[in-house]
């Protein structure tokens, strides 16, 4: 065990059955997280392998941090093949709750699943005690009751990160969900169930090693006092207030006076005036029930939740008994951002309002949110539910299902807004039942499979990003080309945070210009909300940016909705944060010295390694027209009245759009008319290996 | 366990009857104090008696009773009014206010105290614990010229940030307008020249903002107040 890792790396081989340990060190070099996985997969995971194929691994992998006591660390990077993309190439899933946390102190800095059980197993790890159970009394359950039934058996403190229905059902959209709400998407749940592993339950009574408790301590005053703001890291309030010299409607820091949690026990809590300074009140800022739900939501929190180890609490507590009159468990529950309120996003008249106005969409998600955690499906940021309102408009569904199936749905519940619909568009979903059930295999697949034409590609609501099969994730609307380039260059949506919490901390925009200036060389590499400039050296730099500290964050681990630390709510520091305190932590908890610039080289290690996998997946060097230039059409189309880069619109133009990537493939030192990595920039992050591979496989230019 | 009536609570529902423990209500009392300007402070423990009396400390100036007045505002979140000087608690001698005023503003110990001159009389503030901007906003409600304080609440938003200004934000703190005020204000800006350049305009899902064309177009509040609309579809 050294300082921050924990030292071993579990095996668990469901074809064989064999438990193994191996040394975290080999991998050092890759930091931990999203980094472990992605060496883990090119180096054991052949290209043609599907994501269901025994071939397939999945790989749970946390970092340094993870556990050790900095703010907002337990988190775990679950690395394994994409389900529903085209190609089923390598993707991440991200998530939180308490499953990364235990994982460190059950002794694992990663667990890889390889192989695929003949039958329904679950995972049974407490401490270095390891065991492969028998999961068939397990096998049909929702993700609750599976992780009820193992905490019965193993006792209360155990963390279960279980699939559901969905997941055994190897539906695409699926995830693994652990601590009640938090999910870990991109399919993975599927990946699990295609090995007939039900959960993994975890008890661990380790601690994390760290280096110097006192410079820890240190910075988690630091952190907490002068540079966290709310979720997101938002720095103003979403008021004027007396401590406050900027507001902004759109924040997350949403306490203000005459905002409670009116279901608190005890009686209501007011969020009131939470200036920073005080590290106990940080989880007042946000209430994500009325941020996500809307005024109506203030009634039903009981309170706000959240990861193990993280201040900002951006999980919704709600209290709802007219939910539970559609099932007896939904009456109690909530998530956060999309998966809180998507579900009523589908219904044409919005939700039916039950007892006071807006509270429809309350109750309705709730509902929605029951089932859907409980089966372990996924929504792909929202793109199932838009998938589902763009069938319903252009009479698709019509068109594709059985005349039998088609009558079998309750369209009429749909037209009410009632809750019962999703009840049983959900189960339709979670158990594979009908042509219907096929929206859960991904808009890739749906395109091609309901012939829906280019009109799809075109629809400007409907927000389908790559033409690959992922959706919008603060892309051309979050910083112009900056945010297009991030979510062309995955194999899913990207989850990058990083670019918009800057956007949205609330900061005016001389401020926020003057940090991109700082931190990128020039004020013109951050574009106003539509308001548009070519694109320059300046964003490729912070495209760069961006990407690293999203990749450092999965890799130590550390949630990249809070961090990076960019900006400040103190006026005293003039809104600067610390682009170095990531480095900090790294230092004071492993004992190794490092500074922001020796993690960069790092995640510019860990992103190479990425794109070279993708490479040799695809067989191709060609990334910038076969992968990246991949971009719908309404991107570029939107807006038809309105030409780019004038203000009011955030059109993109598709020349400038080339001329991006080619900065950007300069900038990452690729090729910058094919966007594949070069030896030289493989070479300069010390993976000269995978040069030599992707060279034997004439995929390196010359 | 019922839920006390007056606050925004829920129906009277029963808990679920497994869960036996109450919360700590020693602990919350900490929090109250954190968000309730109005409650004091809690005051020392009273000392024992000395057998030896101390001489009576000297009354503390009148500058420092006026900091210190204006100080205790500022943290409640109020501004102070001239003419409260003279009024209680503070009831100061008239004679004795000016020059009170003038050493504040000499004294570096007093930097903080920071003074904005109104139609019909001035108003201070501490920066220890409010911003400038906040103040001028309390001091053009307290003007109580509602079409003049809405018009540069929409002038700053529109040059500072920029973005057209949420109407929805006058039904909450500071002001807390009901829809009946709110819309006597938009027809009074709507008569005056003053506020020519402040316009009305409609989000994609109805909500109402305004901005000046002082510093935007047409166009580009329109692409902004979508833009909200489009993060909360894509937070």
């Amino acid at each position: 065990m050294a300082n921050g890792w924990a030292g071993n790396i579990l095996r668990v081989n469901l074809s064989t059955g064999a438990i193994s340990v191996e040394d975290t060190l080999k991998y050092k070099a890759f930091i931990g997280g999203t980094g472990f996985g992605y060496k883990i997969m090119y180096d054991e995971v052949p290209p043609g392998t599907k994501p269901f194929d025994e071939a397939n691994k999945i790989i749970f992998a946390v970092g340094p941090l993870t556990g050790a006591g900095a703010p907002c660390s337990s988190r775990v990077d679950i690395v394994s093949l994409s389900t529903f993309t085209q190609d089923h190439l390598i993707v991440d899933a991200h998530m939180g709750g308490f499953f990364p946390a235990w994982m460190k102190y059950a002794g694992y800095d990663a667990i890889v699943i390889e192989g695929q059980s003949p039958k329904p197993v679950w995972l049974n790890i407490h401490d270095e005690k390891v065991s492969i159970e028998d999961a068939g009394y397990l096998w049909g359950k929702g993700t609750r009751a599976t992780n009820d039934e193992i905490c019965a058996q193993l006792g209360a403190e155990t963390v279960v990160a279980a699939i559901g229905q969905a997941g055994e059902n190897l539906v695409p959209l699926s995830a693994i969900l652990n601590s009640r709400n938090h999910a870990g998407g991109a399919g993975t749940g599927a990946v699990m169930g295609s090995k007939n592993l039900k959960a993994i339950a975890i008890r661990g009574t380790k601690g994390v090693l760290v280096s110097d408790r006192k410079a820890l301590k240190e910075l988690n005053d630091y952190t907490l006092t002068q540079l966290m703001g709310a979720n997101n890291n938002h720095v103003v309030p979403s008021t004027p207030q007396p401590w406050a010299e900027y507001s902004s409607p759109g924040s997350r820091w949403t306490a203000r006076k005459g905002l409670y949690w009116a279901a608190a026990e005890g009686g209501p809590i007011e969020t009131g005036e939470i200036p920073p300074g005080d590290q106990k009140t940080v989880g007042f800022r946000t209430m994500k029930t009325v941020f996500d739900l809307g005024p109506a939501a203030e009634k039903y929190t009981v309170k706000m939740s959240g990861c193990h180890s993280c201040p900002i609490r951006c999980m919704s507590q709600l209290k709802a008994p007219q939910a539970g009159k559609y099932h007896k468990d939904a009456g109690f529950g909530g998530n956060t951002c999309v998966a809180n309120f998507v579900h009523t996003t589908i219904f044409p008249k919005g939700p039916k309002d039950f007892d006071d106005k807006g509270d429809g969409r309350v109750i309705g998600n709730m509902v929605g949110l029951y089932h859907f955690d409980d089966y372990g499906l996924w929504c792909n940021y929202g793109q199932l539910h838009k998938d589902f309102t763009y069938c319903y408009k252009n009479n698709v569904f019509q068109r594709v299902l059985p005349e039998e199936e088609y009558k079998s749905i309750p369209w009429h519940l749909l037209e009410a807004g009632d809750p019962a619909f999703i009840q049983d568009f959900y189960h339709r979903l979670a158990y594979r039942i009908g042509e219907i059930s096929h929206l859960s295999d991904g808009s890739f697949v749906i395109a091609e499979r309901w012939k829906l034409g280019e009109k799809y590609w075109e629809d400007v609501e409907t927000k389908i990003w790559s033409r690959r099969g992922w959706p919008v994730h603060h892309a051309s609307e979050a910083n112009s080309q900056v945010g297009a380039l991030i979510n062309c260059l995955f194999n899913r949506d990207p989850m990058n945070h990083s670019h918009i919490n800057l956007i949205g901390s609330g900061l005016p925009i001389e401020i926020k210009k003057a940090v991109s200036g700082e931190l990128f060389g020039t004020p013109d590499a951050f574009d106003d909300v539509k308001n548009y400039t070519p694109m320059n050296e300046g964003k490729a730099r912070y495209t760069k940016w961006a990407i690293n500290r999203m990749t450092l964050h999965n890799a130590l681990t550390l949630c990249n909705w809070v961090w990076p630390m960019t900006v400040s709510p103190l006026k005293s520091r003039n809104y600067r944060g610390d682009m170095e305190l990531e480095a900090r932590y790294f230092t004071a908890v492993t004992g190794e010295p490092a500074t922001a610039e020796s993690l960069d080289l790092a995640c510019e290690r860990i992103f190479n390694l990425f794109r070279a996998y993708t490479v040799k997946c695809m067989n191709t060097m060609d990334m910038r027209r076969k992968h990246d230039d991949t971009i719908a059409p309404w991107v570029f189309d939107k807006d038809p009245n309105k030409t780019p880069f004038t203000k009011g619109t955030d059109k993109m133009e598709r020349a400038d759009m080339q001329k991006a990537f080619t900065l950007f493939y300069e900038e990452m030192g690729w090729h910058p008319a094919l966007g594949c990595p070069t030896r030289q920039s493989l070479e300069r992050v010390g993976l000269r290996d995978v040069a030599d591979d992707l060279a034997a496989h004439n995929l390196l230019p010359a | 366990m019922a839920i006390t009536k007056g606050h925004p609570g829920q129906p009277e529902a029963a808990l679920p009857a497994a869960r036996e423990e109450k919360p700590d209500m020693g602990r919350r009392r900490f929090l109250r104090l954190a968000t309730d300007p109005d409650q004091k402070p809690p005051t020392a423990p009273a000392a024992a008696p000395d057998p030896a009396p101390l001489a009576e400390p000297a009354a503390p100036a009148p500058a420092m009773v006026i900091a210190d007045h204006i100080r205790l505002c500022s943290r409640q979140g109020r501004l102070v009014l001239h003419r409260e000087l003279g009024e209680e608690p503070l009831s100061l001698p008239e004679e004795t206010i000016a020059p009170a005023l003038d050493d504040i503003a000499q004294q570096p110990d007093h930097a903080d105290i920071v003074v904005l001159a109104g139609k019909e009389d001035r108003f201070y503030f501490s920066e220890q614990s409010m911003t400038r901007n906040y103040a001028e906003i309390l001091l053009r409600i307290a003007e109580n010229d509602q079409a003049r304080m809405l018009a540069e609440a929409v002038r700053f938003e529109c040059r500072t940030y920029p973005r057209p200004y949420k109407i929805a934000m006058l039904g909450v703190q500071p002001y807390f307008l009901d829809d009946e005020t709110i819309e006597a204000i938009l027809n009074q800006i709507e008569k005056t020249d003053a506020y020519a350049d402040i316009r009305r305009i409609t989000a994609l899902d109805g909500t109402l903002y305004l901005f000046s064309a002082a510093s935007m177009t047409q166009d580009e509040a329109q692409g902004l107040c979508d833009y909200e609309i489009e993060c909360m579809q894509n937070p």
